[in-house]
């Protein structure tokens, strides 16, 4: 005669379970937000670095057409992309993020207002592009088409690197620079592009930005 | 566009790592102790349905007789299902063969259970093996499988190994049986286990006493299972020897069982949904089943998220190259190293390295030479295949449509 299981619940192997899930569970969070923000800190001194440097450049008397860029311009190139993947990794509204995003944008206006006075006075055969964009909804600006606008724009920083110089601003950080840009153009939809001082509204694709330069 | 939120992949991967660690506390734990009744040596009798296999039901019937044990103590019943081909003439080709073989004829009624009970009926030795015509037994099967009918176990049932591991189908498959394998001898050690479909050992007395196969059920084999559970008896598993069982060959076959499959789990599960989270069954009602539907259902959850996040990856895509993107080819180790530190990432690494180190411990226990390339398949494409096979059987089973054997 076969007699009926005395069942029992092993609270033990589920205790043990629930601590190793936890300890993975913290181990994994925690090891990838230190890389992150280890990433962000990084950042944090090259962009300063680069603000040094462009300060340093701006504060050169000598004439303008002998000034040595160096790699500054493709320093802060990449500043820009290491930006944009804190701000898919770790959020748009990131503290961290939020505040290289602000000395990025001082990069960008003491750049701007550099590489401006060197395209017209020492003639490079420069296209300079300033693209102003929104993350956030907006009842004149729309994040998606911004987005969208960020990858043609790339597209064409590639087809001609050498000669095409693009900034990148969001108009939600409160930068005064930026500020005084868009009232400057009277940008009143985002995204929104100027092209050697001509403003173009809402999204261009890679071919219209092409025949524009 | 919708966005699946993130507490729900947490909550997912949360689930995930607390069934694998379950698991993995439990090996540690239970160390694959087999139970021994070693001097019982019960007369036994395999009950064979045979459905046009005349080419295998020899080889079935060769290997019964191979294997180590009394062979007066072993009886032979085979039930030709109304085959078309030539399955009744060999069956008594072999009658005349080997002695204590029985013979008997019955017309098709569509469903395995039907063959199955009527040969159990014949049946009057105190154990019955209940296997498909076509599976093959190692020749230790009842040494190992025997001892292990101690006084709360009715029924023992084995680890399963496909025939043939020739193409991809059936080399996933292995790996699919061999993973089974491991974790049913885990599920073993807390009584929480079901009978396998190709070959299970019963104790008589339990279908006399709780009736036979349920003839309208689609797997009538886990209901069995989870009828003798709900009554509150063993089932023991054989770890160290297995059955060779014919697996589908084909993805279009594959589908069939695994839709019938997946189809009569859910039925089951709804039928002895009292068990779930019932702590009166112990582990099997708070842990083993409400973990078996999670599965099911994470499963499935993960086949929908990545269709959805690939389409829409593609759609956005698409839709960049329309406007002129042209995606560079240019690998950035930077912006990677920042994508791969993302916690859900970080969670995605250290499942696959979970998923390792249960791939090599089933490989060292099971004595198994899986390749690591197929259980790569088997993550990244299998266990899709059966989300995408359990979202039909939802669909199927919510709107009542009827699935054919």
């Amino acid at each position: 005669m076969v007699e009926q299981l005395k069942r029992k619940i092993n609270y033990e192997i589920y205790l043990a379970a629930l601590s190793f899930t936890l300890i993975f569970f913290i181990l994994g969070i925690f090891t990838g937000n230190y890389i992150a923000h280890k990433k962000a800190s990084n950042l944090d001194i090259s962009q300063k670095d680069i603000l040094a440097r462009i300060e340093l450049l701006n504060a050169d008397k000598s004439y303008i057409c002998n000034l040595s860029w160096g790699d500054l311009w493709e320093e802060k190139v990449e500043s820009g992309k290491i930006l944009t993947s804190l701000e898919n990794r770790l959020g748009k509204d990131n503290w961290a993020v939020l505040e290289e995003k602000k000395i990025y944008n001082d990069i960008q206006i003491n750049t701007l207002s550099k590489v401006s006075e060197y395209k017209e006075k020492c003639d490079p055969d420069w296209k300079i592009i300033l693209f102003f964009y929104t993350n956030k909804e907006m009842i004149d600006g729309d994040p998606e088409l911004s987005n969208k606008q960020g990858y043609m724009l790339t597209t064409v920083y590639n087809i001609d690197m050498a000669h095409v110089k693009v900034f990148a601003f969001d108009i939600n950080t409160g930068n005064e620079g930026v500020s005084k840009l868009i009232e400057r153009y009277n940008l009143t939809y985002f995204p929104s592009l100027v092209i050697d001082n001509k403003v173009y509204n809402g999204l261009k694709s890679t071919s219209e930005i092409l025949d524009i330069l | 566009m919708f966005e699946i939120p993130s507490f729900i992949i947490y909550v997912i991967f949360f689930l995930d790592f607390f069934i694998a660690f379950f698991f993995l506390t439990l090996f540690i734990k239970a160390k694959m102790a087999e139970r021994q009744n070693s001097s019982y040596r019960p007369e036994i009798t395999f009950v064979l349905p045979a459905y046009n296999i005349e080419n295998v039901l020899g080889k079935a019937v060769d290997s019964i007789k191979k294997v180590r044990y009394p062979q007066n103590k072993i009886k032979i019943i085979i039930v030709n299902d109304g085959s078309k081909d030539k399955t009744l003439e060999v069956a008594r080709g072999l009658a005349k063969k080997y002695e204590n073989i029985l013979v008997l004829d019955k017309k098709n009624q569509g469903v395995k259970a039907y063959p199955v009970n009527f040969g159990i009926r014949h049946a009057n030795t105190e154990l019955v093996a209940v296997l498909d015509g076509d599976t093959l037994l190692k020749e230790d099967m009842l040494e190992k499988a025997i001892p292990l009918f101690d006084k709360n176990t009715m029924a023992v049932t084995a680890r399963m190994k496909p025939l043939n591991n020739n193409n991809i189908i059936e080399k996933l498959q292995d790996v699919e049986y061999t993973f089974a394998g491991f974790y049913r001898t885990i599920m073993g050690h807390i009584n929480s286990l079901s009978v396998a479909p190709a070959f299970t050992i019963f104790r008589r007395e339990f279908f006399l006493k709780h009736g036979y196969f349920d003839v309208d059920n689609l797997t009538e084999d886990l209901e069995m299972g989870m009828r003798i559970q709900s009554k509150h008896y063993n089932i023991g598993y054989v770890a160290s020897s297995y059955a060779i069982t014919d697996v589908p060959e084909t993805f279009r076959k594959l589908m069939k069982q695994r839709l019938r499959w997946a189809y009569g789990t859910l039925f089951n599960y709804n039928k002895y949904k009292d068990l779930f989270f019932n702590p009166n069954y112990g582990d099997l009602g708070i842990f083993i089943l409400p973990a078996g539907f999670l599965s099911i259902m994470i499963m499935s959850l993960v086949f929908l998220a990545a269709f959805y996040t690939l389409f829409d990856w593609a759609w956005k895509k698409i839709n960049l190259l329309f406007l002129g993107w042209q995606p560079s080819m240019h690998i950035d180790f930077n912006q990677i190293l920042i994508y791969l530190t993302e916690p859900r990432i970080v969670l995605f690494v250290l499942a696959i390295l979970v998923g390792l180190l249960i791939f090599f411990l089933i490989r060292m226990e099971l004595n198994e030479k899986i390749k690591l390339r197929y259980y790569f398949l088997y993550l990244t494409v299998y266990l899709w295949m059966l989300g995408f096979f359990y979202i039909i059987s939802f669909f199927n089973f919510i709107l009542k449509r009827k699935v054919k054997w």
